[in-house]
């Protein structure tokens, strides 16, 4: 244990000469507006949807109420499926995606209102490539990636990746076979990924698919050769996440940097008329998660932050001026 | 337009008669997939009104990035890195230079620069690298045919100008702005590229009250205000050297609620008294209406010993006098005694050992940067200790179960597995929150007295 400690403090050092090396806030994008507080504001804001995002939510939720104690805001985690639906009906003020809204979802949005939701992108998830903790891959380009998972092959390599040293490891690695790991078809991270890492292209025949990302990791943990992927949140000690490039001589990012290839957008949908404007406490609360201290909030919960002009499309969205 | 400006306005009246997009093409040659032109996943149901990828709001997957990809479509991983010296290096598209825009002239400037109050960003101050130093001082929207004025602040940049409300900017230094093919260049950016150090850009202007076009000069606000003082101690003793000074600006929201930190400032191996502070902040957080005061501490030996009695209002945002701070001894009692860990040696050291002990691995730099970046804005150490238990990576690793996490966060705080009832306890707690585990962890803080 003594050995431990030590360890803890030097590690605690030598990332202290890290963090005073860099300023305190350059996490995030530093044109983010920064959030004002107005006046006058209370009343109650309804969220809605996925477990994922209202992690996030909690965390916008607590930094708001400290400028507004008057307002209320209720977080209810029911899944990403009744996000739109509640937005629509009025019964929630916003709804939480951790996934692309489907198009029978704005249909039916329509339908009721006449119009279709505008939905707003507040963080970026990211979705790791996790391997065997003993897997002494450095990096992976979106193209090798591709050749591990799929016999399409149409990000261009010559041939699927059978073992790892197809894909650059060395010593006994390179005999060791890749074993990749998926979901099943039907799920959110499974489509997501055949789309843009497989161009929709086949994934390989004998891929082992899992129910839930956990198994998934489990798995990866206990197969030597195993690759999979997941929400960078779903690590743990027994697998290691792989930088990513976007291309062969790029620089590999990992997925705490902004800039990582493979993020998924986290949603919020707005029920936002076309000719009329939002209440003031949704306004608010929407200038709030796209400024700086929202965005700060989103790295404090484990995501990646959206570039400053995200914010500011998003807000011209909903109808926000931007302070220039 | 309050005034009209002089002779350049003529050349532009030329210009108006082309359209605005025209003017402009991406001038670095090899990155040209950029432009919208370049099909993508959306151009392929370019009629289909209820396409997810159409809807309002999602308009930037469409050339935001500088990255292109051929199935990360619709380019919302593209997104341009903020920091040009991480990540990729891709050339960024620029409008154009107008070849008939000039510099704002001396003329002009007297003409305008008539107000003494002007800010710029004072010698002395160092800005971050690629943090923002200008302001115009209006909300603004974005269009694609520029930039529309919605409000100008008061005594701002765009004030003094004789900007309107309507007015349009049409161009900074001759780079177009607002929506070029569907690419945003905002006003922001392209004051940072164009601005002299002074400040002064010349901006291209579609007045409101005659749609003709002006070449305005304007010298822009800074983002950076300063407020300077002292801190006096009222026993005039000696600090110990391990003193930290702590002093912060904050807005007062109510009498009930915890003020909120907009910026703090800490003073360590302290040599002069009374010890000099200064505060940098971005004037815009500070509101016409808002209550703001600055507030001070002394910590030394894991306790507050000095504090202000009471908190200094400040008024004038422009010109803020010097303040002088006077810090009262507090003597030691309950509520004083807990350790406040003020370090920030101390607190990087425990935020790592959290991170291994809930996510067992260590924070990126990136992470602890934050964190203690959130620190330094009044965030309590126990708030990291909340989140971290909060943390989804966390939940992994209690497999995702409501059970094991609370039996985890038990261990970890407690020290021991919860008894039968405890965990009944707990897990109803769980739900009562809604599966919020940054609530129950909070909960699990209260109930330890962990504040």
């Amino acid at each position: 244990m003594r050995f431990r400690g030590t360890k803890i403090l030097m590690s605690a050092a030598s990332l202290l000469f890290a963090v005073t090396t860099m300023a305190a806030d350059s996490v995030i994008d530093p044109s983010l507006p920064n959030y004002q507080r107005v006046n006058g504001l209370s009343g109650k804001l309804v969220l809605v949807g996925s477990d994922t995002m209202s992690q996030v939510a909690a965390r916008w939720a607590d930094g708001f109420q400290q400028y507004y104690p008057n307002v209320q805001i209720e977080i209810q985690v029911q899944g990403s499926r009744n996000a739109v639906a509640s937005v629509q009906t009025g019964q929630a003020s916003f709804g939480l995606l951790s996934r692309q809204i489907n198009e029978q979802e704005v249909r039916d949005f329509h339908a009721a209102r006449g119009y279709v939701p505008t939905v707003l992108t507040p963080a970026l998830e990211p979705l790791a490539i996790f391997v065997h903790k003993d897997n002494p891959i450095q990096s992976l380009t979106l193209a090798q990636i591709d050749a591990a998972f799929s016999t399409s092959l149409k990000r261009g390599e010559k041939k699927t990746a059978r073992t790892w040293g197809d894909l650059g490891a060395q010593g006994q690695w390179a005999q060791v076979p890749v074993i990749p790991q998926v979901r099943s078809s039907d799920t959110g991270s499974q489509v997501f990924f055949q789309a843009a890492i497989l161009g929709n292209g086949q994934f390989r025949p004998d891929a082992q698919a899992h129910g839930d990302n956990l198994d998934l990791v489990k798995a990866v943990a206990t197969n030597h050769g195993g690759i999979g992927f997941a929400g960078s949140g779903n690590a743990t000690p027994d697998v290691k996440m792989v930088p990513l490039s976007w291309q062969t001589g790029m620089p590999a990012v990992d997925a705490q940097t902004p800039g990582y290839p493979l993020v998924r957008p986290l949603q919020i949908v707005v029920n936002n008329p076309p000719n009329g404007d939002l209440p003031p406490l949704q306004s608010e609360f929407l200038k709030f998660i796209f400024s700086s201290r929202g965005q700060q909030d989103v790295v404090l919960t484990g995501f990646l932050p959206v570039p400053s002009k995200v914010a500011q499309k998003s807000l011209n969205a909903v109808g926000e001026a931007i302070l220039n | 337009m309050k005034r009209i400006s002089l002779a350049t306005a003529a050349a532009f009246v030329a210009l108006a008669a082309t359209t605005a997009h025209a003017v402009v093409i991406p001038n670095s040659g090899n990155n040209n997939q950029n432009n919208s032109t370049i099909p993508n996943s959306n151009s392929s149901q370019p009629t289909n009104p209820f396409n997810p990828l159409a809807l309002p709001g999602q308009d930037f997957f469409n050339g935001l990035g500088n990255q292109q990809d051929q199935f990360l479509t619709p380019n919302i991983y593209n997104t341009q890195p903020f920091f040009p010296d991480q990540g990729t290096t891709v050339p960024q598209t620029r409008t154009v230079p107008d070849p008939i825009a000039t510099p704002a002239n001396s003329n002009l400037r007297d003409r305008l620069n008539d107000n003494p109050n002007v800010r710029y960003v004072p010698p002395g101050q160092n800005p971050l690298p690629n943090q923002r130093k200008w302001r115009l001082g209006v909300y603004s929207k974005d269009t694609d045919t520029g930039v529309t004025i919605a409000e100008v602040m008061r005594g701002s940049a765009a004030d003094r100008a004789g900007l309107e409300v309507n007015d349009r900017i049409i161009a900074i230094n001759g780079y177009q702005v607002g929506y070029v093919n569907g690419q945003l260049y905002d006003c922001s950016t392209e004051f940072e590229r164009n601005a002299d150090s002074d400040g002064w850009v010349t901006m291209l202007v579609q007045n409101n009250r005659d749609l003709k076009l002006l070449n305005v000069p304007v010298q822009l606000d800074s983002r950076f205000s300063k407020l300077t003082g002292s801190v006096a101690l009222d026993n005039r003793r000696n600090l110990p050297s391990d003193a930290v000074v702590n002093v912060e600006l904050q807005e007062v929201i109510s009498q009930s609620s915890q003020p909120v930190t907009i910026v703090s400032s800490q003073i360590r191996n302290i040599k002069s008294y009374p010890i000099p502070f200064s505060l940098e902040y971005d004037p815009a957080v500070i509101s016409q209406t808002g209550r703001y005061v600055v507030t001070a501490n002394v910590v030394s030996n894991g306790r507050e010993v000095y504090r202000t009695a009471q908190s200094t209002p400040i008024y004038n945002q422009t010109n803020p006098r010097p303040i002088a701070l006077n810090l009262q001894q507090v003597r030691p009692s309950y509520n004083n005694t807990r350790p406040v860990q003020i370090d920030q040696e101390a607190q990087a050291a425990q935020i790592v050992t959290w991170f291994q002990q809930y996510l067992g691995r260590n924070p990126s730099d990136k992470e602890l940067a934050a964190w203690l970046g959130a620190i330094s804005q009044g965030y309590p150490l126990s708030q990291v200790q909340m989140e971290l238990l909060g943390n989804s990576q966390f939940f992994a690793r209690c497999d995702q179960n409501k059970h094991r996490y609370v039996e985890r966060v038990h261990e970890l705080l407690i020290g021991r597995k919860p008894t039968q009832d405890e965990m009944n306890y707990w897990v109803a707690r769980y739900d009562a929150q809604n599966g919020i585990r940054r609530e129950l962890a909070r909960e699990f803080q209260d109930a330890l007295g962990i504040h």
